[in-house]
């Protein structure tokens, strides 16, 4: 018998009927979940592997997969989870066979991380911290933080990007990685604080007048 | 406190630690400051433009999955 927690993890997952659907024979029905989540996997790929022929083969390959291994999926998290554990393989895998890659695993330090902090930038908050967002955020901010993103080691970038950018709490990329939370938050802090210097440099560059 | 900020943000402190951090932040602006440029770091990653899948790939897929399984 299902127990509560399950039977509300079921309630929560918005493709259960549409996968239940699927494998109950409207296999036809399959590309609605395809187009659910194509565009969305698409950046998630671009943000992790960098290069566009990366993030499409990994596309196509999550979602063979997916097709595949569908009947077996049994609701143990969300759907949504479960197709990003499989790209998320998927990406690494590219990016560990590209030449994109970079040589080694490097680790960040906090120590490193904060040591450099500059008193007099941080002596009253800058315009790019205080403007509405949308004043800010421009094509070309959000291609350099793009390949800031890029600039994190592998490890590092995989937890930025499921938590920050693709929304997944602590416990569901915990979950998806195979971390445990306190690791996860460990990397994430770290690639923020980390992306938190690379804007300031970029602002501190970009013009005289933005910070 | 640097060390603490990203749970902070990310409301997983306890109730205390939270009051304590705050009281800090309003008395010393380099922390202020700090905070408010990493809570912006965080707010622009959610907010980075994306791009649609390329038609051709969406097609592809759609052939790829029609071929394995006999249905499109």
């Amino acid at each position: 018998m299902m127990s509560p927690k399950s039977a509300s993890k079921k309630k929560q997952d918005r493709d259960r009927d549409l996968i239940e659907a699927i494998n109950a024979g409207r296999t036809d029905l399959f590309h609605q979940l395809v187009k659910r989540y194509q565009n969305k996997l698409y950046n998630f790929g671009l943000r992790l592997c960098g290069n566009r022929r990366d993030a499409e083969d990994m596309v196509q390959d999550t979602f063979l997969n997916v097709h595949r291994f569908l009947k077996n999926f049994r609701y143990e998290s969300k759907f949504k989870n479960w197709l990003y554990k499989i790209a998320s393989s998927a990406c690494l895998q590219k990016r560990r066979l590209s030449r994109y890659a970079p040589e080694a695993e490097k680790e960040l330090s906090l120590d490193d991380l904060t040591r450099d902090m500059d008193i007099t930038k941080l002596s009253e908050t800058p315009q790019w911290a205080s403007e509405p967002l949308e004043n800010v955020l421009n094509t070309e901010l959000s291609d350099h933080i793009k390949a800031a993103v890029l600039d994190l080691p592998e490890k590092y970038r995989l937890v930025l990007v499921l938590r920050d950018i693709e929304g997944f709490s602590t416990s569901e990329t915990a979950k998806m990685l195979g971390l445990t939370q306190a690791n996860v938050k460990v990397r994430l802090h770290r690639s923020r604080l980390f992306l938190r210097e690379k804007l300031e440099d970029y602002f501190d560059h970009a013009s005289p007048d933005a910070s | 406190m640097v060390a603490m900020l990203s749970d902070y943000l990310d409301n997983e402190l306890d109730e205390t630690v939270c009051k304590e951090i705050k009281r800090h932040a309003r008395s010393c602006p380099r922390c202020h400051t700090f905070m408010r440029t990493l809570q912006r770091t965080i707010d622009l990653c959610k907010h980075l433009e994306t791009r649609p899948l390329p038609e051709a790939l969406a097609e592809k897929i759609k052939m790829k999955i029609r071929e394995t399984s006999g249905v499109g």
